[in-house]
C-alpha cells in the first residue's frame, strides 16, 4: 500500500519508535508514579524523558509544564476548560478542525461565546484586521491552527501571538499539523498553551498527545485560577480531595499511556535527528509535484495550488464525489482521505461542496509513490 | 552516613530534582514515602547524605522547585 493520509495519522513509524514500545511492554512497564519499585520508577523516568524532549522542541525550560494527553483533542479540552471564564468571548479561525469548534462551541452552557475570524492566507494584516475587528472587551481567548488539516493555509502565529500578549488574551495553539515540521517557541510566539499530537508529525503511536504550558505557569497561584478538566488519582497527595496545584498532575488523572509515551520518545528523538526543517522541505516537494500531477489532468481543481509550502494537498476532479475518488484510489493501493476531514469551517471556505480529496506526506513517502499515484488518478479521470 | 530525605510530592518534580540536583554535584535517590510521612499522603522523596541537605534545598529554593518537606 502507498500511504498518503499523514494528516490524519503517520505511517509507518520509525523502527526505534515500535521497538521501544515493545521494550516498554515487554520489560518496564510499571505504573509511573505510584509505588517505588523499580518498575514503576523507570516508567515515570522514560515518561519525564519524553516531557523533556517536548519542553525543548518547543522552547520552554521547566519539562514538568508538559502535560501527557491521548490526542490533540483531549489536550484543546484540557486546555480551554483551564482559561476560560463564565461570560466571556473566544476568537477562533475559519479554518479550525472540529477539535477546537466543537470544544468552543460547547462552552455556551457557561455563558461564554464565540466568534469567527477570517484567515487570509496570503496576507498576514488582512488576518490581523479580521482579529481587531472581531475582539470584544471580554474576548478572553483565543484559539487558533498553526496550520490547517485541509490545506496549505497556515497562520501567522508569532503575530497573532504578539497581538494576544497587546490586548491580555490568553494564547492558544492547535500544532496538529505542525509539530514536528514547523519550529514553534512558545516563548517567542507569547503561546499560553500549545495543544499537539505525538502520532502525527512527531512519529508517535496513537494515543499519545500533549499541552505544553507556558513557563509563566509556574506557581501554586497561578495554577489554582486555571480549572482542571479531568479528575482522579495520580498518586499526588492522595489524602487531598483536590487535584494538586501544580504541573503537570493538575491536569493529569489516572494512569498515563506508558509504552505510547515511551514510542513518542523515540519519535522526537527520529525528527530531531533530521530536523523540522529537512523532514518539511522533504513533504512540500512531494506536495508541489503532487500539485502539477492533479494539474496535468483534466477536470481538476486543486484548492490553494499557490500555497507552496505544505505537506497537504485539496483537490476534486468534476463530477465525482470525493469519496468514489478515494475509494477507487485505495482499490490502486493508494489511501487517502477524502470528505470534511472534521473542519466544516474551512471547507465552506474553499466552497467544495461536500468535500474533497486531501492526499498528505510524510518523511517516508517518495517521489516513485507519486508516479503511482498519477496513473491511478489519471485512470479515475479517463474512466469517469 | 545520616540520611535525610526531601519530601517531593510529585514524581515528575522528584526527578526533575534528582536530575538537577546530580548536575551540581549532589548525589540523590528517589524513594517512595509512606503516606504517613507527610502531610497529605502519596509522596516521593529525594534521599541524601545529611551533609548535603543544607546545599541541596538552597539549590532547589534557587531553581524554583517545589519539595514539601524535609524528613531528618
Amino acid at each position: 500500500m502507498i500511504y498518503f493520509d499523514n494528516a490524519a495519522t503517520t505511517f509507518p513509524k520509525p523502527p526505534a519508535v515500535v521497538n521501544e514500545i515493545i521494550s516498554c511492554m515487554s520489560s518496564y512497564c510499571g505504573n509511573p508514579g505510584r509505588s517505588g519499585h523499580s518498575l514503576s520508577i523507570k516508567s515515570a523516568e522514560k515518561i519525564y524523558e519524553c516531557r523533556e524532549l517536548i519542553s525543548k522542541m518547543f522552547g520552554i525550560d521547566n519539562p514538568t509544564n508538559v502535560v501527557l494527553t491521548q490526542n490533540t483533542t483531549y489536550a484543546i479540552n484540557i486546555a480551554l476548560n483551564a482559561f476560560a471564564k463564565r461570560k466571556t468571548h473566544i476568537l477562533i479561525s475559519d479554518i479550525e478542525h472540529n477539535s477546537v469548534y466543537r470544544t468552543v462551541a460547547s462552552l455556551y452552557k457557561f455563558g461564554i461565546d464565540y466568534d469567527i475570524f477570517t484567515v487570509d492566507p496570503f496576507n498576514i494584516n488582512n488576518t490581523l484586521h479580521s482579529i481587531k475587528q472581531k475582539m470584544r472587551q471580554n474576548t478572553s481567548i483565543l484559539i487558533c491552527a498553526h496550520v490547517s488539516n485541509v490545506c496549505g493555509i497556515t497562520l501567522p502565529i508569532f503575530e497573532i501571538g504578539t497581538l494576544c500578549k497587546k490586548y491580555g488574551i490568553y494564547f492558544i495553539v492547535d500544532g496538529a499539523q505542525s509539530a514536528g515540521t514547523h519550529s514553534i517557541n512558545i516563548q517567542n510566539c507569547n503561546i499560553d498553551a500549545l495543544c499537539c499530537p505525538g502520532h502525527k508529525g512527531l512519529y508517535g503511536p496513537q494515543g499519545t498527545g500533549f499541552v505544553v504550558f507556558n513557563d509563566k505557569y509556574a506557581t501554586e497561584k497561578q495554577l489554582k485560577k486555571l480549572s482542571p478538566f479531568i479528575y482522579g488519582g495520580n498518586g499526588f497527595n492522595s489524602a487531598d480531595k483536590n487535584m494538586p496545584d501544580i504541573l503537570p498532575e493538575r491536569f493529569e488523572g489516572g494512569t498515563l499511556n506508558t509504552p505510547g509515551i515511551a514510542g513518542l520518545a523515540e519519535g522526537i528523538k527520529f525528527v530531531n535527528a533530521r530536523t523540522e526543517s529537512v523532514i518539511f522541505e522533504h513533504t512540500c516537494a512531494l506536495y508541489n509535484s503532487a500539485v502539477d500531477i492533479v494539474k496535468s489532468l483534466p477536470d481538476t481543481v486543486v484548492y490553494y495550488p499557490e500555497l507552496n509550502e505544505s505537506s497537504t494537498l485539496l483537490f476534486n476532479i468534476n463530477n465525482i464525489d470525493s469519496d468514489t475518488v478515494a475509494d477507487k484510489l485505495n482499490d490502486s493501493g493508494i489511501c487517502v482521505r477524502a470528505g470534511l476531514h472534521c473542519s466544516p469551517l474551512v471547507h465552506q471556505k474553499l466552497n467544495t461542496h461536500n468535500g474533497a480529496v486531501r492526499v498528505s506526506f510524510s518523511y517516508f513517502n517518495t517521489f516513485s509513490e507519486l508516479n503511482v499515484f498519477y496513473n491511478a488518478l489519471k485512470n479515475i479521470v479517463l474512466n469517469r | 552516613m545520616k540520611k535525610c530525605i526531601i519530601a517531593i510530592s510529585s514524581v515528575n518534580h522528584a526527578i526533575r530534582s534528582e536530575k538537577f540536583l546530580s548536575s551540581n554535584g549532589i548525589k540523590s535517590k528517589i524513594v517512595k514515602l509512606q503516606p504517613n510521612l507527610t502531610k497529605k499522603g502519596c509522596a516521593y522523596g529525594l534521599e541524601l547524605n545529611c551533609k548535603d541537605l543544607p546545599a541541596a534545598i538552597s539549590f532547589l529554593d534557587n531553581a524554583g522547585i517545589p519539595y514539601s518537606e524535609i524528613l531528618r
